[in-house]
């Protein structure tokens, strides 16, 4: 079936550079280094990746850091709780709104 | 998402076959490579196929219906060619080696022909409850075990090796510490290989080895040596579990795209003579689980005046890769 994400785009990523080369080079050496180990291990920057993933619901970074978490050396469990923890946020982002609402209602009424 | 390596695969589906790549052979000359051995240095001996488990990444197909297994005549084969080498690593594996009773009497003779005795254990046959002998032999030779422990989660671990495993695991790795393997004084070396629990690469060895040894720390009071991490080879069930799966395509096209150049050099198969259960030589373990001989000629160890000569060829195939992927499998 014909679809906008196809699999075999992911590898092609790189090709974003064709036409503007040095934007791109300095954002995949960006990249690069963000995901090197610092104070956080790589392990632990790949479980906040695949959280993010999920949250901006891009089914390429869902792709790439599952494998990139199990290559690293997370599992299931871990993954899955990583995911919770972005959900809490963001229903927590929709839920903190409700004080607006609150705030509004209560002005607004007797 | 992230930027990926470029592919020499072509394929782009999940089929039930392997889709052509380049063969290793080819892109080994397209580097100006050649795989030729330097001094041989370990002799690995696999004592069968026979095992209790059924582990779904097996290169062998090991399992408890194998009956390949290696006998005392072959075993005494092995003792005189270790006599006629000199060896500093002896490095037994299978199968489970330790379901073989023939072990004891493998050991007790290669003891005073080689520095380093080492035995590649599954922990669960140590650990069965009918083999404390083995436990004392080991202490008492010092040899150094080599422990598969994938995984620090139990279900990631008994997806690869059965269920059960985990707790048997750990139950293996405390007996070993009590009897002063992997703790600082005694001088037991315990080391443990994680290789992944799935269609993926392994995640970096020193990285590992740190979460892994403070988990088990914590967790169960577990110490121990070294930890390696390796990844797996497309051959015997787990190639099989690859086609099945449809990860094939996507798994050979991982490991032939990180082919690294450099780590041809610290390949094992360069300084090792791998010998069979039935007494035939390999330039190594997977290629005795692909029937590719050394060098690619049909010599049992009976034939052999001396160890392998540096320079002479190595048999390789597509499951090189394997080695060369990355930092490479030394």
């Amino acid at each position: 079936m014909e679809t906008y994400y196809k699999p075999e785009d992911l590898p092609k990523f790189e090709e974003i550079g064709k036409e503007v080369p040095d934007l791109a080079d300095k954002f995949f050496d960006y990249y690069g280094a963000v995901f090197s180990e610092g104070e956080l291990t790589e392990r632990e920057k790949s479980l906040i990746a695949l959280a993010v993933a999920h949250t901006i619901q891009c089914p390429y970074c869902i792709d790439a850091f599952t494998q990139s978490c199990l290559e690293k050396g997370s599992n299931v469990a871990e993954m899955t709780e990583a995911i919770h923890v972005v959900t809490a946020i963001r229903g927590g982002a929709s839920l903190v709104h409700g004080i607006q609402m609150r705030n509004i209602a209560e002005k607004l009424s007797m | 998402m992230e930027p990926a390596k470029s592919s020499k695969v072509t394929d782009k589906g999940c089929g039930k076959r392997a889709m052509p790549i380049e063969p290793f052979r080819q892109t080994l000359a397209t580097h100006g490579l050649t795989l030729e051995r330097d001094q041989t240095t370990t002799l690995q001996i696999n004592m069968g196929l026979l095992c209790n488990q059924v582990c779904r990444h097996c290169h062998l197909d090991a399992g408890p219906g194998r009956k390949e297994n290696m006998n005392s005549e072959t075993v005494g084969h092995i003792i005189d060619y270790a006599k006629r080498c000199s060896f500093e690593v002896i490095d037994i594996t299978g199968g489970a080696p330790e379901l073989n009773h023939n072990l004891p009497d493998l050991i007790e003779r290669l003891s005073p022909l080689a520095p380093r005795i080492m035995i590649r254990s599954n922990l669960s046959a140590l650990n069965d409850g009918k083999r404390n002998h083995l436990f004392e032999l080991f202490k008492e030779y010092g040899v150094v075990i080599v422990a598969s422990f994938p995984s620090l989660n139990q279900a990631q671990t008994e997806s690869q090796r059965g269920r059960g495993i985990f707790s048997m695991s750990i139950a293996a790795l405390e007996k070993l510490n009590a009897l002063g393997y992997g703790v600082d004084g005694p001088g037991l070396e315990l080391n443990l290989v994680s290789n992944p629990t799935g269609a993926f690469l392994p995640s970096s060895q020193s990285e590992t080895e740190k979460r892994f040894r403070q988990v088990l720390l914590k967790k169960w009071g577990i110490a121990f040596n070294n930890l390696f991490t390796f990844a797996n080879v497309p051959l015997g069930r787990f190639r099989d579990w690859l086609l099945k799966s449809g990860n094939m395509n996507k798994y050979i096209e991982k490991l032939s795209s990180g082919f690294n150049p450099c780590a041809v050099e610290g390949v094992m198969c360069r300084t090792m003579v791998s010998v069979s259960w039935d007494g035939y030589l390999y330039d190594c373990d997977f290629n005795v689980a692909r029937g590719l001989y050394m060098g690619g000629r049909k010599i049992h160890i009976t034939e052999m005046a001396a160890s392998p000569e540096s320079g002479s060829p190595i048999a390789v195939a597509d499951h090189c890769y394997t080695c060369t992927a990355g930092t490479g499998f030394t």
